[in-house]
């Protein structure tokens, strides 16, 4: 391995909750950051200091997914008891209570770009509702599991991907719009920023891009693991997959990667556990399960420009909304938060 | 990492016809003093609910890995279950999953070897299966589950004995006997036994690949289309490259039909034992224990499975016999 010549930095605060982190998510004016917790309860900790302001039981069985909506004021977390339940982004006051599927467990949620709606998947079944929790429409359900869910950027459809097919509805109506088979179960799906490409992450260790507007998909890997972990560049330039110890970076800015070569950014020592952009910006940052956070600049450097180092694997990272800091959680429940690069 | 997060998680599968007793020997399991905790996945129409723990229900679906290959089918709604407790898995020390009783305990085995994360972090202990001592002989003329679930079996309770006398238990036992001649077998009486009996058998654990009472092992004939077993022995050694490109060959032509397979080979130059285990074309195995320098070294293979050619295997197998 190269001689690492990238300086390490220092969190600004770190925190404990003891329980596993599956998600975080900012409040809209930065001071405060949410972390659905493993074990069912919703967390609110100042964003100064770490200190937990809130706390509430918001699964009996297991909170499973949790997103947050600036546009609507909520935060949206779904449970092993099959309901997704709103809860006011400030003040975590219950809002409503979502009934999202009659056999199985609230794994995710997805809310619109440009409109407070909100997706759930549970089971074989995809709804939409509004921010008064009052459904908005209910997708024929599937035949197998739904894998992922992806909002097109202008919030008019949405993706959704099973075992056996990657599916686009019309948002407003309902309406089947488009339909690819697969043979392989979809792990995890992103839509290009301008709407032209899918990628989704399989079961089988690769990955599907479905180009729309060609009516073609092929597929590329394999990785060393299951692929889960796919952000892109806001401009839709890059994508940066995991699916290994690498982050391999994706040319995208002649329209599709075929062809192109991808750069590999080394620097974990064992897999690649999250990536995400910042909203707008140049700026990376990936988890691994060596406990190390990286930030980097990818399709430019192939160092890393930053790095800081946890005890533990780390389980979930979050920009805040003027991508000025993460919000990182690791797998034995310390929360931190790092300054990007540059930044104090 | 911590040590417990290193360590992988056990899991026990309890398979069973309905009404074999599967949800009352859960509640047992649950509710009885052993200091274990378990998480629980329950099949999606489990009939009475489970006291207590930390229960799941599943939503039975099966689907191919490996751009559908038939025998990489795996469980989807336990990759997406089990993937989920991890992030609690400092609430329980094992898991049981219960299956419905038309359960195929094939894809059920498979994700435990074909999904990497699960490989990586849980561990197949076992598949208990329940039997009803009464019914289950109408069970075999009626299902064909009922067949595969006691072939899969490294365990078969033989439940609800107080309600058959003793000529029907020995006949029940002798079927399942006929069927898989390799599991052990325990009477009960409102599914309580014994745990030490059904956790922690290493029923998939090469060490303990084969751990059976060789009197069993006389192989009955499969009746055709019918699920049973085969055993082949010999006293004398096997050539390696033989015996690899036979089980190779079976593997890859037979394997959907061969539900679970263990053995220990005797290899020709070969000090130790060479022990193997597999389910479907999943197959497992390396060089075990040195052989005892006053043991008689020999060569003992059972596969259990559906319209199993004995005469053909056996054929396979004597080709393999060195020289």
């Amino acid at each position: 391995m190269a001689e690492q010549t990238f300086k390490p930095t220092a969190a600004a605060w770190k925190a404990t909750i003891e329980d596993f982190p599956t998600a975080l998510a900012w409040s809209a004016d930065a001071s405060s950051i949410l972390v659905g917790g493993g074990e069912g309860i919703l967390w609110q900790l100042s964003a100064r200091d770490g200190a937990i302001q809130r706390q509430t039981e918001a699964h009996p069985l297991g909170l499973l997914a949790m997103a947050a909506s600036h546009r609507a004021g909520l935060v949206a977390t779904g449970g092993q008891e099959k309901y997704a339940r709103l809860w006011d982004l400030a003040t975590l006051e219950p809002r409503a209570v979502l009934p999202a599927g009659r056999a199985a467990s609230v794994d995710l949620l997805a809310w619109s770009p440009t409109a407070p709606i909100l997706a759930t998947a549970c089971g074989k079944e995809v709804v939409l509702w509004d921010a008064e929790g009052k459904l908005k429409v209910a997708f024929p359900p599937h035949e197998f599991t739904v894998g992922a869910i992806c909002w097109s950027s202008d919030g008019k459809r949405i993706a959704t991907v099973a075992f056996d097919a990657l599916r686009i509805w019309d948002a407003t109506t309902g309406e089947l719009l488009r339909n690819f088979e697969t043979q392989t179960s979809i792990l995890s799906l992103v839509w290009k920023p301008n709407d032209d490409v899918l990628v989704g992450g399989t079961q089988d260790s690769t990955m599907m891009i479905w180009n729309l507007k060609a009516e073609d998909a092929f597929q590329a890997g394999p990785f060393e693991v299951k692929l889960r972990e796919l952000a892109y560049h806001y401009t839709g330039n890059f994508l940066v997959t995991g699916g290994g110890s690498d982050l391999t970076v994706w040319d995208f800015s002649r329209g599709d990667m075929q062809g192109e070569k991808p750069q590999y950014l080394s620097g974990h020592q064992d897999l690649v556990t999250a990536i995400t952009f910042q909203r707008v910006g140049p700026l990376c940052a990936s988890g691994g399960r060596d406990g190390a956070v990286y930030f980097w600049r990818p399709g430019s450097v192939a160092q890393p420009l930053q790095y800081i180092h946890f005890d533990e694997e780390i389980a979930a990272v979050a920009w805040s909304p003027r991508d000025s800091h993460v919000a990182v959680g690791t797998a034995e429940g310390t929360i931190a938060l790092i300054a990007a690069p540059g930044r104090r | 990492m911590s040590e417990q997060a290193n360590k992988r998680i056990p899991v026990t599968v309890l398979t069973g016809f309905l009404g074999s007793g599967k949800t009352t020997l859960l509640n047992y399991i649950l509710t009885a003093n052993h200091g274990k905790r378990f998480a629980v996945i329950e099949n999606e129409f489990g009939e009475v609910g489970i006291d207590g723990g930390l229960v799941i229900n599943a939503d039975e679906e099966v689907f191919e890995t490996n751009n559908g290959c038939i025998c990489c089918t795996v469980r989807g709604d336990l990759i997406r279950i089990l993937g989920n407790l991890l992030k609690r898995r400092n609430k329980f020390d094992r898991i049981l999953i219960e299956t419905t009783g038309v359960a195929d305990p094939g894809p059920v085995a498979q994700t435990f070897f074909r999904d990497s994360d699960l490989e990586e972090s849980f561990e197949l202990d076992g598949i208990v299966t329940l039997v009803d001592a009464k019914y289950f002989t109408t069970a075999l003329k009626k299902e064909e589950e009922a067949w595969r679930q006691v072939a899969f079996a490294d365990v078969v309770l033989l439940n609800k004995v107080d309600l058959a006398d003793e000529a029907q238990l020995k006949a029940v036992e002798k079927q399942i006997r006929d069927i898989n001649p390799i599991t052990r077998i325990h009477r009960t009486v409102r599914g309580q036994v014994d745990l030490d009996q059904i956790l922690d058998i290493g029923g998939f654990n090469l060490d303990r690949a084969l751990e059976m009472d060789p009197k069993f092992l006389t192989g009955e004939t499969p009746h055709h289309h019918h699920i049973g077993s085969v055993a082949l022995t010999t006293d004398k050694p096997l050539d390696a490259k033989k015996l690899n490109v036979w089980l190779g060959l079976l593997l890859q032509t037979a394997g959907k039909d061969i539900y679970r397979m263990k053995g220990i080979v005797n290899l020709k130059g070969m000090k130790q034992r060479f022990v193997f285990q597999g389910v479907h074309m999943l197959f497992d195995g390396k060089p075990d224990r040195p052989w005892g320098e006053d043991e008689k070294r020999h060569t003992e293979m059972v596969f259990i499975g559906r319209g199993l050619n004995r005469k053909e295997l056996q054929l396979g197998f004597e080709a393999c016999i060195d020289g």
